[in-house]
């Protein structure tokens, strides 16, 4: 066997690989790959669950390095792991959890363009580089560093396709509102980083609405499941509008918050059906995380899926088409920090 | 199982500094022991913690048990709730039920 193919055997066999090929992490690439972070290769970013091991600098542009990653790539890597550390991201549920949910990276801000970020025709991938490596980079952080393998420290059902990769960018400049990085209180000039609990995209088309309400309550029909993990979670959702149908409820003059209003009011689920086919039926008392303002023993009342209009995230992504997507979670919360 | 890898120049991804962890010590028997038993708060976890206090209530001479609930499974047990253990348990069960 010619000596690549031979190494890349090996590599399969070392359980380092998530089950496609890797980059040979050689030790001259994972010096540039520190280098190019500005930091030390000993400096410990954190623990990583779910067996907390230690994701140093080195260990991280190891796992970026076989990713497929370039050395630019690694304060993006970087910035989204310490992202997903942050308590409130409840990275340890997420990895270890019977869920599907993997973590969606969202890249806003000028290192979009820099670092060749696809925003635009299949934001979702596959295709590009930066997307497809920023975003599996994390997840061999999770197998290697944190020891969440199949079946072993993840012990999710079924496992999903985005636990491979999920990383996209906003199409800021199609979006007729401020970039979500912006409504989040950074400046445009930043560039950030934002990881979300997520399920795969979950597409809702819509090819003749004109006007923003028959549009929305397409998607608000989709984020009201009596099988979503939100219902009992609750957390942040995202929907990601297609810029065409942006277009069209921005020029109705719709403002961000309204879009989250809308689907607050319309993406509910009756009690009534809950107790049906909910996680606790009848027992609607067993809900630890339903707001107080709703009645759990009216049949007839209507649960939000989420606590407040703000816990729904608008983003806008991809190119032409008339299809958004909703993103529904694990019920957590989407963390931004800047990439610096 | 990598060595060969690690020694033609490859770094090694995987974590290699864990956190320290200590076993606590093993126990031979429940007798005089306070027993915290822990329910990760999923359906069914509470009648297995109550079944198993039953247990060794009437096998052992345990002095106390101590029941702490988990505000949500997806949930770590909070500082307080862990503290709680420690301080007033000889030993732990925890069910994690579903």
């Amino acid at each position: 066997m010619q000596e690549p193919l031979r190494l890349i055997e090996q590599l399969f066999a070392s359980g380092w690989s998530d089950g496609l090929p890797i980059v040979p992490p050689y030790a001259e690439r994972v010096a540039e790959f520190v280098a190019a972070s500005g930091r030390l290769a000993t400096h410990v970013v954190g623990q990583v669950p779910p067996i907390d091991g230690e994701a140093t600098v080195e260990k991280v542009a190891a796992n970026a390095v076989m990713a497929g990653c370039l050395p630019e790539h690694m304060p993006v890597v970087l910035a989204a792991l310490d992202a997903a550390l942050d308590p409130r991201y409840n990275l340890r549920a997420l990895l270890a959890t019977t869920h599907m949910a993997s973590t969606m990276v969202l890249i806003n801000g000028p290192i979009r363009h820099e670092l060749a970020f696809n925003c635009d025709a299949s934001a979702f991938g596959p295709g590009t580089r930066a997307n497809a490596t920023v975003g599996r980079a994390l997840q061999l952080i999770f197998r290697n560093v944190g020891g969440a393998l199949p079946g072993e420290g993840d012990k999710s059902t079924l496992g999903a396709p985005s636990k491979y990769s999920y990383c996209i960018a906003e199409h800021e400049e199609r979006n007729p509102w401020q970039p979500f990085h912006v409504e989040r209180g950074y400046s445009a000039e930043d560039s950030t980083v934002t990881v979300y609990a997520a399920e795969g995209p979950h597409n809702v088309t819509n090819q003749y609405s004109s006007e923003p309400m028959s549009l929305l309550t397409g998607i608000a029909s989709m984020m009201a499941n009596l099988g979503s993990n939100q219902l009992y979670c609750m957390g942040d959702h995202f929907v990601a509008l297609a810029p065409e149908h942006a277009e069209v409820v921005a020029r109705a003059k719709w403002k961000k918050e309204d879009i989250q209003h809308y689907l607050f009011e319309h993406a509910r689920v009756k009690v009534k059906d809950l107790m049906l086919g909910g996680w606790y039926g009848h027992r609607t008392d067993r809900y630890m995380l339903w707001p107080r303002w709703v009645d759990r023993h009216d049949p007839e009342a209507s649960m939000p899926v989420c606590r407040s209009p703000q816990d729904i995230k608008v983003i806008v992504v991809g190119g032409h088409g008339k299809h958004s997507a909703y993103i529904p979670g694990l019920g957590s919360r989407s963390i931004t920090r800047v990439v610096t | 199982m990598n060595e060969g890898l690690i020694d033609s120049g490859l770094v090694d991804p995987t974590a290699t500094v864990q956190r320290e962890r200590r076993r606590a010590e093993r126990i031979d028997a429940l007798d005089g022991l306070r027993i915290g038993l822990l329910d990760n708060s999923k359906d069914n976890a509470n009648l297995l913690l109550d079944r198993i206090a039953e247990q060794i209530t009437s096998t052992y001479d345990v002095a106390e048990t101590i029941r702490v609930q988990k505000f949500m499974p997806s949930m770590v047990a909070t500082d307080d709730q862990i503290q709680q253990l420690s301080e007033r348990c000889d030993a732990v069960i925890t069910a994690i039920a579903d």
